[in-house]
């Protein structure tokens, strides 16, 4: 017997529930992109209506469809705004102030969904990974190549360092100039690593060139940045990116990550690579 | 092929590489915020200036340097608000930052010496 899916209006405000926010920070989520944005975007302030304002292409009916399995799942649950604004909320829900009418006044206050503030504020920090539709898998017959493009000098050491170690053959780019040799000349990367802030380059729009190339758009590809806003987040996912790591990270996530974009459970990635 | 012994030997050569490099990169910080300072701020001085710090807030704790990378982070965050935020608490919050990122790197200077 299926669960009833619960009813999901403009109107309503969701916060993520403990599950919900493990599915973002454990590198390991089988969520749809749509599901995976949000939850990103959901900040226990933002009505459905401005969730629905930040997609406009998105039919109504698959947002709600796919918030009421959110909700199903306990990945979200509802929620009643903080501050100034929900403790009048509570004060006048008792004389008949409905939850419609409250989320209609405050959002009218609000600003609109591009420019939410909640969505710029820096802070935000997420470990998401999900298998890409394509299926990649790792190659057999040869060890697997990563290009990380990273232009702090010693952290693209140690990832080529830690890459090499799980078994990988680590290519580095961190300006304009090197990333474009490294897309253009073969061998073509299994794996990307990218970083967003680059001396000459934004890692965004690198996404967006490696997505619209022939021979390139299915390889898998990592965000691993600081930047720590839920906009950036948004749009590394939106642009095509397989997951988004925010720096600091932990090698095991990384790890996971990686297993995770290549439908590997758990143990090493290339276990040939170990003595 | 790698054993596990080669990967933390290489690992502790590469957090030594950023650890003697730190002085030279907050002295770098220093100098760009002091510059910043005597004369009117260019969107090319605050855009080095935050990259220094985003570049240490993204790396510095991977090398052992969390506090460093935090101090980093928070002074990024208040260089973003850079002329829509009080001016006075922004300042005292990146100088705050430097000190804390000066002190942690002199410390580990004094500590290598020892």
């Amino acid at each position: 017997m299926s669960e009833k899916t619960p009813l999901v209006t403009d109107d309503d405000f969701y916060a993520l529930t403990p599950r919900g926010a493990a599915e973002i920070q454990g590198a390991r989520t089988t969520l749809s992109s749509l599901a995976l944005e949000l939850l990103v975007r959901m900040d226990g302030t933002t009505s459905v209506a401005q969730l629905r304002a930040g997609r406009p292409a998105t039919p109504f009916d698959e947002i709600a469809c796919t918030l009421s399995i959110l909700l199903r799942d306990k990945f979200i649950c509802y929620a009643t705004p903080s501050g100034t604004d929900a403790l009048e909320f509570d004060g006048l829900r008792g004389i008949g102030q409905s939850p419609a009418r409250y989320a209609r006044c405050a959002k009218a206050s609000y600003d609109a969904d591009a420019g939410l503030k909640s969505l710029e504020r820096h802070g935000y920090f997420v470990r998401i990974a999900r298998r890409p539709a394509t299926r990649p898998m790792l190659p057999k017959d040869r060890p697997p190549r990563a290009l990380v493009v990273e232009d702090e000098l010693h952290l693209a050491k140690f990832l080529k360092h830690f890459l090499g170690f799980e078994g990988f053959e680590v290519r580095l780019a961190g300006d304009r100039e090197a990333i474009a040799h490294a897309l253009i000349e073969p061998p073509a990367p299994d794996l990307v690593l990218l970083d967003v802030v680059l001396p000459d380059a934004n890692g965004f729009n690198v996404l967006q060139r490696i997505r619209r190339d022939e021979n390139l758009h299915t390889v898998p590809v990592m965000m691993l940045t600081a930047e720590t806003t839920r906009q950036s987040v948004i749009k590394g996912l939106a642009c095509g990116a397989d997951g988004y790591i925010t720096k600091p990270f932990h090698t095991d996530i990384l790890v996971n990550a990686i297993q995770t974009m290549f439908g590997l459970r758990h143990g090493r990635i290339c276990p040939w690579a170990y003595i | 092929m790698k054993t596990r012994k080669d990967f933390e030997q290489q690992l502790k050569v590469l957090k030594v590489e950023f650890r003697r490099a730190l002085p030279e990169r907050i002295g770098r910080i220093e100098e760009l915020w002091s510059g910043m300072q005597a004369a009117v701020p260019t969107s090319q001085h605050l855009r080095e200036l935050k990259r220094a710090f985003h570049m240490l807030a993204g790396s510095a704790s991977t090398f052992g340097f969390a506090d460093v990378g935090d101090a980093a982070r928070i002074a990024e965050r208040a260089l973003n608000t850079y002329g829509s935020a009080d001016i006075k608490a922004l300042l005292t919050t990146v100088q705050q930052s430097i000190a804390v990122m000066r002190e942690r790197a002199t410390e580990e200077e004094h500590r290598e010496l020892a």
